[in-house]
């Protein structure tokens, strides 16, 4: 739907009509511009309702995860976020990306909460029409703190500017494919410059982890176990990481760590999490949307995939080939600050 | 990993310790036993243990 989705929509299409893939998964529009819902396309007459409203309900690298049969081919319209997870999955052998066509889109953020026809540009918003200066707080809070707006580690990279002026990249041959498929010639990315952003970025990590690191280690306890104590344990954010993919969860009553019918759960609840998905969260920010008490849970595990990125010089979800450091230590790192065994 | 996960936690990564020591190495395991019960004492009880069932 909108302007901003036609090309997108060309591309699946093509695909679907040369039978490059079996099936496109992409957000379509449901009743209106703020209903939003995943939907694996089939039939090349349905593109129509794909839509790229800056909104994203869940994470579709989550659903091909879960939903998608291995061998089978698949595309899937991603945000730079969802490219990642799929990449971190890929390295831990859950999917294989020989598999998955991803159509990525340039995104500078999207909306807490749907808000009709919104998108999002570097300075920009247009909601419903309407151009204004982009006002920070109406993003989710993960977003504020995103510095990769770009899809490089997808196969397609899509911009768009706020006048419609669009051009499509393909990043590997995959992605060469499709555009041959499309009959779209690539085209290199316009030179913006996405430094901006980056800082912008930085600036606010380092406002809301700074926060944090500036408290002695007793307040910064009690301040996360005071968050804790909200939780609910709905699993709503278990559910929804797209990186959390154990088939026999640890969290689950069966395995005796965490007390059946007990609330709040005990805080190693969310420091299990914290453990297994630490050093693979690609800040997607899909725990936060999905709690209902409002516990900073992206903030916790973006700040852990920082701290470690810092360390081991990982960042995940950026390249295939760059293996999580658990799998790659060395002696050397070992014998780095704060690393140290001894 | 660990480490840094108390950190962020809030708790004191001193807490946690790996040492390898060899069989024959009597006394320096003794010495590093010693040290890293002296760190513990100094930290005091962990903060998440339970007390009467809640944590504190």
């Amino acid at each position: 739907m909108g302007k901003y989705s036609e090309v997108i929509q060309n591309i699946v299409a093509a695909i679907l009509k040369e039978g490059l893939v079996e099936e496109v998964l992409a957000f379509v529009q449901g009743l209106d511009a703020s209903d939003i819902v995943p939907s694996f396309i089939t039939d090349e007459q349905d593109v129509g309702k794909i839509t790229t409203v800056a909104y994203q309900p869940c994470s579709l690298a989550k659903l091909a995860l879960a939903l998608w049969e291995r061998g089978k081919r698949l595309a899937i319209v991603v945000r730079p976020c969802d490219a990642r997870a799929m990449v971190e999955l890929a390295k831990r052998n859950q999917v294989n990306l020989e598999d998955f066509y991803l159509i990525g889109i340039e995104c500078y953020g999207v909306a807490k909460k749907p808000r009709g026809e919104i998108y999002i540009f570097p300075q920009e918003m247009e909601i419903e029409g309407e151009v204004k200066p982009l006002d920070e707080e109406i993003l989710s809070s993960n977003c504020r703190r995103c510095e990769y707006p770009i899809p490089t580690m997808a196969d397609l990279s899509y911009h768009i500017e706020k006048d419609g002026n669009s051009s499509v990249t393909a990043n590997t041959e995959k992605g060469k494919r499709v555009l041959s498929a499309a009959k779209i010639v690539s085209q290199e990315r316009p030179k913006t410059d996405v430094t901006p952003i980056k800082e912008r970025a930085l600036k606010r990590q380092e406002k809301e982890f700074g926060e944090l690191k500036e408290m002695e280690s007793k307040e910064r306890l009690s301040f996360w176990l005071r968050q804790f104590d909200k939780c609910i344990k709905c699993y709503g954010c278990r559910n929804s990481c797209p990186l959390c993919y154990c088939e026999d969860c640890y969290l689950r009553p069966e395995r005796l760590l965490i007390k059946r019918g007990e609330y709040p759960p005990e805080s190693l609840f969310h420091i299990t999490r914290l453990i297994h998905v630490g050093d693979s969260c690609v800040n997607c920010g899909q725990c936060e949307a999905a709690c209902p008490m409002e516990i900073p849970v992206s903030k916790l595990f973006h700040m852990m995939s920082k701290e470690l990125g810092l360390l081991f010089k990982y960042e995940a979800g950026m390249d295939v080939n760059s293996l999580p450091p658990i799998s790659t230590i060395t002696e050397e790192d070992l014998a780095k600050g704060g690393v140290e065994l001894a | 990993m660990l480490k840094k996960l108390l950190e962020v936690i809030g708790l004191e990564p001193e807490r946690i310790r790996l040492e390898w020591i060899s069989a024959s190495e009597g006394t320096r395991f003794a010495e590093t036993v010693k040290d890293f019960t002296e760190t513990i004492e100094r930290l005091g009880p962990n903060p998440l243990r339970e007390k009467d069932g809640k944590i504190q």
